[in-house]
């Protein structure tokens, strides 16, 4: 099993992911690469450790477009002629609120040897699908009712987004109470807002 | 860890405040040190305690060592760089490369080859090379061989102007012992540090330069201080009496529940979980006035304020004397039990968790809460009461503990003047019901523990005792330090009580040994007195010496006497005196004998050190 420093060559640049009528979509460029692994994961990104145990036979199917899931990660290989044959990819899926990694695959023919080669910085060349939200507060009668919804197909965990009133700690947001009314006896002085926890911030948006 | 090594922690525990405040001399041209050879790299630390000393030790801890018993070709080459690169000198156009090499072992041959080659350094700096040859003369067959390897080296230094100190374990006063060696390497790095420093005020000795004259030199060592040594040894012993003392004294045999000889098991869990955990959960608790208004919490809240109107209304009781209504609190907290779970994850959970995982110097949250639970025991049971079955019944009986068990056992919320009171209250109860199991469980197994190990405790402390009774030869420190170990003990037996328990190793028992100690050194001042200071205080105890007689005596030994290569010469030389200049006074003190005084923050020891070159031909081997 090959990986190796992504030196210049095989570094990835202007990664965007996008989303338009026909839904999301991945564009980059990487002047060298044969493939591209995409990896996909919540919480934090994969380091390269964590990569140990693919197998040089797991790294060639990757290059010949297979998916593998491993621990609390999964992956999936595309040839650089599939993924550029538009001037976007399109063809994967992903849960908001995910993290996608995108390094390049090189393929070196006389030692039959895939090679995956890995940014100095786990962080670069890693983009997010957030999970989009809304809320909205109403007073009736004498009470605030809260609702936040989520507005993407995706999986919540429990606390991420926080209710806060006034200067108290937040409340965190149960699954449960997703899209219900929550009611609140908040003095009319006093202020609702809804927050992403410290953990989650910048994987949910506020649409 | 062993007797030796737990001694040298805990003077290390002494070091007066003063001296780790600051430090009057810094380091001025970049240094190398090299230590070679099996005795060299075993006393490296030794070497590097005394920089430490003497230029703080964040400036020695970024400053290179090369320690290796047997030196690689490329490993002093490697070591230019770092040593040269900017650091926390003064100045740099000189660069001192400083060897410390026992000459006597098997790698001899390989370091000499390898010390021969001078590493590459820009012109721009003028090296100076010492060479500290240790060798070891006290059996015929040593003898020869320091004389054949000594001669070799002389030669050699004579023949490339390189500068060699030659330090054996051989003195007029007769033989070093064992404990003296780490003298050896005590003023080899008094040396290198009077060599290569300068004064907060810019003023330096001009030893380093003055050793570049000649190739062949040797030196003689005196030193006079607090003996910490004994100090150490005194208090460890004491420490010991006294435990075996207050057990004498609870002998009985435990009957009916145990659990009454200790106060009750909810207590002391709650005074560990003030102690650790409660520091970590929220203070502010008003958020919990926020909560869903669910029509269960509704009810719960107008059981409050119906309360409040029978009390002005009818009753005329306060809020303290009546009861909550419990069945509504229930009610309410089931109908917010998403909320509640995710609160009790995300502030109580999470954070009695991350205490539990963490890491402070090696020790871990659950070490720190298995010593908490172990003191608790062993504060009230001595070691023959832990010998007993009742203990391991009790661990067998807390080990089946279920978290419902603890449930029950744990005291229910008392009454509270408002609804988030509850809540916090109940969030309060909730995280000590999951945590408590764990207490349970980490109970019965140290309760297990010490029940197996009591049974040969007592021969530890005396195997233990009896050695660290053989180190203390004088009876004014016994005593003087008797007298403060047992005051302390006496006012707070739980120094003693609580932190020494039965365990499975010698090595478990010293490391209890040096938390005692570390406690008395952080509370008794008599610790870190500095030499002078110690002695006064100590002269008030029978059997203590007047001060300006010890210094006096302290200067008038002939250092020649203990110097560390004979010859048929009279041994003459330069003599140095390293002392806080500030604590001994030196005003009558024969200048001769004082020589030139380098002002070492060191308010525990006075040094003396008589530096001579050698006439090679003159030397008397064997």
């Amino acid at each position: 099993m090959a990986i190796e420093r992504a030196i210049r060559m095989y570094q990835i640049k202007n990664l965007k992911l996008g989303t338009d009528g026909r839904g999301m979509y991945l564009s980059l460029v990487c002047p060298a690469a044969d493939g591209y692994c995409l990896c996909f994961t919540k919480g934090a990104p994969v380091t390269r450790e964590e990569l140990n145990d693919l197998t040089e036979e797991e790294l060639r199917e990757l290059l010949q477009g297979r998916e593998i899931a491993k621990g609390r990660y999964r992956l999936q290989g595309v040839r650089a002629n599939v993924f550029h044959a538009n001037p976007s990819f399109r063809n994967f899926k992903a849960v908001a609120p995910e993290q996608i990694q995108i390094w390049s695959l090189s393929y070196k023919q006389l030692a039959n040897e895939a090679v995956l080669h890995f940014p100095d910085d786990p962080e670069s060349q890693l983009t997010f699908i957030p999970m989009r939200y809304r809320w909205s507060v109403r007073r009736d009668n004498g009470f605030v009712i809260l609702n936040v919804e989520l507005l993407d197909n995706g999986e919540y965990e429990s606390g991420v987004l926080m209710y806060r009133v006034g200067n108290t700690l937040p409340i965190p947001i149960p699954e449960a109470k997703i899209g219900k009314d929550i009611r609140l006896r908040v003095p009319a002085n006093e202020e609702v807002r809804v927050i992403v926890s410290e953990e989650y911030q910048g994987k949910y948006l506020q649409a | 860890m062993g007797y030796q090594e737990t001694i040298k922690r805990c003077e290390s525990m002494m070091q007066s405040a003063e001296d780790l405040q600051g430090s009057s001399q810094q380091i001025r041209y970049p240094l190398l040190s090299v230590f070679a050879g099996a005795e060299a790299v075993q006393y490296a630390d030794t070497v590097k305690n005394v920089y430490r000393k003497c230029w703080m030790p964040e400036t020695v801890d970024v400053i290179p060592f090369v320690v290796r018993e047997n030196l690689g070709n490329s490993d002093i080459k490697d070591a230019v760089r770092p040593a040269l690169t900017h650091g926390p000198y003064r100045e740099y156009n000189v660069f001192y490369q400083v060897f410390y090499w026992d000459i006597m072992d098997s790698s001899f041959e390989n370091n000499f080859n390898v010390l021969q080659v001078k590493p590459y350094v820009p012109v721009t700096y003028e090296v100076r090379r010492i060479f500290f040859l240790f060798a070891r003369m006290s059996s015929e067959q040593e003898a020869e061989i320091a004389k054949e390897r000594g001669e070799r080296l002389i030669a050699w230094a004579k023949e490339n102007n390189e500068h060699i100190f030659i330090l054996t374990d051989s003195t007029k006063d007769g033989f070093l012992g064992l404990e003296q060696i780490s003298e050896n390497y005590r003023m080899a790095a008094d040396i290198t540090v009077i060599s290569d420093s300068v004064s907060n005020d810019n003023k330096s000795l001009q030893l380093g330069f003055d050793l570049m004259k000649k190739n062949v030199y040797s030196a003689g060592y005196y030193s006079q201080g607090k003996n910490t040594r004994q100090i150490v040894a005194a208090s460890i012993v004491s420490m010991l009496d006294f435990y075996r003392s207050a057990m004498q004294y609870n002998t009985g045999e435990i009957t009916g529940y145990f659990e009454n000889y200790l106060g009750s098991y909810s207590s002391i869990f709650d005074g560990i979980f003030e102690k650790l955990y409660q520091p970590v959960l929220p203070k502010d608790t008003s958020f919990f006035r926020f909560l869903d208004f669910t029509p269960q919490m509704d009810a719960f809240y107008r059981s409050f304020s119906s309360a409040g109107q029978r009390r002005f209304g009818f009753f005329g009781r306060t809020n303290e004397e009546r009861g909550m209504d419990l069945s509504a609190a229930v009610m309410a907290k089931k109908s917010i039990g998403p909320f509640w779970q995710a609160i009790l994850d995300k502030y109580y959970v999470t954070s009695v968790r991350d205490v539990l995982q963490s890491n402070e110097d090696g020790e871990t949250g659950e070490d720190r809460l298995r010593y908490e639970l172990r003191s608790a025991i062993t504060s009230k049971f001595s070691y023959h009461q832990l010998m007993s079955e009742s203990v391991r019944e009790e661990s067998l009986r807390l080990r089946k503990f279920t978290i419902q068990d603890v449930d029950k056992v744990l005291p229910r919320v008392k009454p509270v003047s408002t609804p988030e009171e509850y809540f916090a209250q109940e969030a309060i109860r909730d995280i000590k019901v999951n945590i408590y199991l764990k207490f349970y469980r980490v109970l019965s197994e140290e309760l297990e523990k010490l029940y197996l190990n009591a049974g040969s405790f007592m021969e530890k402390i005396e195997m233990t005792r009896n050695y660290y009774k053989e180190i203390v030869k004088d009876e004014s420190i016994n005593e003087a330090y008797k007298n403060i170990v047992s005051r302390a003990c006496a006012l707070k037996p739980e120094y003693v009580k609580g932190m020494i328990s039965p365990c499975g190793k010698v090595e478990e028992l010293l490391e209890q040994i040096e938390k005692v100690f570390f406690t008395f050194t952080k509370d008794i001042k008599e610790y870190h007195y500095s030499f002078a200071d110690e002695l006064k205080w100590r002269m008030n105890v029978p059997g203590g010496g007047a001060v300006d007689e010890v210094i006096s005596a302290a200067f008038e030994k002939d250092v020649s006497s203990t110097a560390r290569l004979s010859a048929y010469q009279s041994v003459s030389g330069k003599m140095y005196s390293l002392m806080k200049k500030s604590n001994v006074p030196t005003d009558n003190i024969n200048a001769e004998l004082l020589g030139e005084v380098f002002d070492m923050p060191q308010s525990d020891q006075l040094e003396r050190l008589l530096i001579y070159s050698l006439d090679s031909s003159t030397i008397i081997w064997i």
